[in-house]
C-alpha cells in the first residue's frame, strides 16, 4: 500500500511538472493608452527605438501608459503600466497635398501583473502614424514583436499587428494582437 | 405688319432660348469646377504575384524602396502579373496599363523572430496609350502569418505622391494618402493584394 500510494504520489508530481512546463500558442490581446509627449529632436535612445535610416528623427515618449486587457480575449501582459518610445522618421514620410504617413520604430517597455505574478516584457514595434483619414483620429498600423533581449520575466514569446491612433493633441490608443506562446 | 411683330417675337425667343442654354451650360461648367476640388475616399487595389529577387539587397529600380537602409540586410520583392485597380463607386477609374511593384524588406530589423519587418514599396502605374499615371509610396510592417492557415500580412500606409487619373470629367492631377493593408502568401502562389484606402484630392 505504502508503495502504491508512493508511486501515486510521484505521477501526481510529474503531471503536474508537465502542466506547469505546457506551452500554448494563442491569439493574445493587450491595450496600451496614455498622453505623448511632444517631439523631441533625434531619435530615441532606447533599444529597437534607438533607430533612424534618414538621420531626420524625432523621438515620442509615452510615460507611465496604462497597460490593459480586452474584454473577452486573451491577455498578452496583464495589466499594468508601460513606458513607449518611438522614433519617427521625418526622412521616410509619405506625402501628399492633403495629408502623410510617417514610419516609426519604437519599443514599449511593459510592467504588469500576469496571471498574478509580477511580469516584465519588452515590445518592438514598427508601423506608420498617418494623417486622420476617416475621423479625427491619426491611425496608427504596424507590427510588433516581443523582444529576446532584455528577456521577459513572466511573460511570453511572439508577435502580432498593431493599430490605433496617435494623434497630434498626444493622445495615444493602440491595441495589439497576435499568436503568444506563454 | 403683323407678321412682322410675330416674325421679331420668334426672334427674341430664339435669342432667349440661346440665352438660357449658354447660360446653363456655364452654370455646369462653374458647378463642375469645385466638384473637382473635393476629397474623395478610394481604395486602389494592387494585385500581382510577388516573389524575391534571385539578387540580394534592395530594390533599386524605384526611389522609394531604394530607402532601405544599406547597413542592414534588405532583400528585394518584385510582382509580376501586377494590375492596379480602384474600388467600385468612387469617381476614379484606372484604365488598363502596366503596373510596376517593388518592396524592399530589410530581414535584419525583425521585431522579434518570428515577428514583423519593415518593408519599403512603391507601385508605378502608367496606362497604356494614354496619360494616366500614378505613383504610390508606402510603408508598412510585414509580419508573418498571425495563424497556421493565414498569409503574411502587410500593415501600414502611404500616399499616391503623384498621379493623372480618369474622372467622368476627364484626367486630373491628384495626390492622396491613406492606410495600406495587404497579405502576401510566399509558400502558395506568391499571390499578393495590396489595399490603399486614400483621400484622394484634386486641384
Amino acid at each position: 500500500m505504502n508503495r502504491f500510494a508512493i508511486g501515486f504520489t510521484a505521477l501526481l508530481f510529474a503531471l503536474g511538472a508537465t502542466q506547469a512546463l505546457a506551452v500554448t500558442t494563442a491569439q493574445r490581446y493587450a491595450t496600451i493608452t496614455g498622453t505623448a509627449s511632444g517631439p523631441a529632436p533625434n531619435q530615441c535612445t532606447q533599444g529597437y527605438a534607438n533607430q533612424c535610416p534618414t538621420s531626420s528623427c524625432t523621438c515620442v515618449q509615452v510615460p507611465n501608459a496604462v497597460v490593459g486587457k480586452v474584454t473577452g480575449k486573451l491577455s498578452i501582459a496583464g495589466a499594468g503600466t508601460a513606458n513607449l518610445f518611438l522614433t519617427f522618421d521625418n526622412g521616410l514620410r509619405t506625402v501628399s497635398s492633403g495629408g502623410s504617413c510617417t514610419p516609426f520604430f519604437g519599443v514599449a517597455q511593459l510592467t504588469t501583473t500576469f496571471r498574478g505574478k509580477p511580469s516584465s516584457e519588452t515590445l518592438n514595434l514598427n508601423g506608420v502614424n498617418c494623417s486622420p483619414l476617416t475621423t479625427t483620429n491619426s491611425p496608427v498600423l504596424g507590427g510588433f514583436g516581443i523582444s529576446k533581449s532584455p528577456a521577459p520575466v513572466n511573460g511570453g514569446k511572439g508577435y502580432g499587428k498593431v493599430s490605433g491612433f496617435l494623434d497630434p493633441s498626444g493622445s495615444v490608443s493602440l491595441t495589439l494582437h497576435g499568436p503568444i506562446t506563454e | 405688319m403683323e407678321a412682322r411683330v410675330r416674325n421679331q417675337r420668334l426672334r427674341e425667343e430664339r435669342i432667349m432660348r440661346k440665352l438660357i442654354v449658354l447660360l446653363t451650360i456655364a452654370i455646369l461648367a462653374l458647378g463642375a469646377s469645385p466638384v473637382l476640388a473635393i476629397t474623395v475616399h478610394q481604395t486602389f487595389i494592387v494585385t500581382g504575384h510577388l516573389g524575391v529577387t534571385t539578387s540580394t539587397g534592395k530594390c533599386t529600380s524605384l526611389a522609394y524602396p531604394a530607402m532601405c537602409p544599406a547597413a542592414d540586410t534588405c532583400v528585394c520583392y518584385t510582382a509580376t502579373k501586377t494590375s492596379l485597380h480602384t474600388a467600385k463607386g468612387g469617381p476614379l477609374t484606372i484604365p488598363p496599363g502596366t503596373t510596376q511593384v517593388a518592396v524592399s524588406v530589410d530581414t535584419k530589423d525583425t521585431t522579434s523572430k518570428p515577428g514583423c519587418r519593415p518593408a519599403w514599396g512603391e507601385i508605378q502605374y502608367n496606362q497604356t496609350n494614354g496619360p494616366s499615371n500614378a505613383t504610390i509610396e508606402f510603408f508598412a510592417s510585414l509580419c508573418q502569418p498571425l495563424a497556421p492557415t493565414l498569409p503574411q500580412s502587410f500593415s501600414g500606409g502611404g500616399a499616391l505622391t503623384k498621379g493623372l487619373l480618369v474622372t467622368p470629367v476627364g484626367p486630373v492631377s491628384a495626390t492622396g494618402f491613406g492606410t495600406a493593408t495587404g497579405t502576401y502568401t510566399g509558400a502558395s502562389g506568391d499571390n499578393l493584394t495590396l489595399d490603399l484606402t486614400a483621400a484622394v484630392f484634386a486641384p
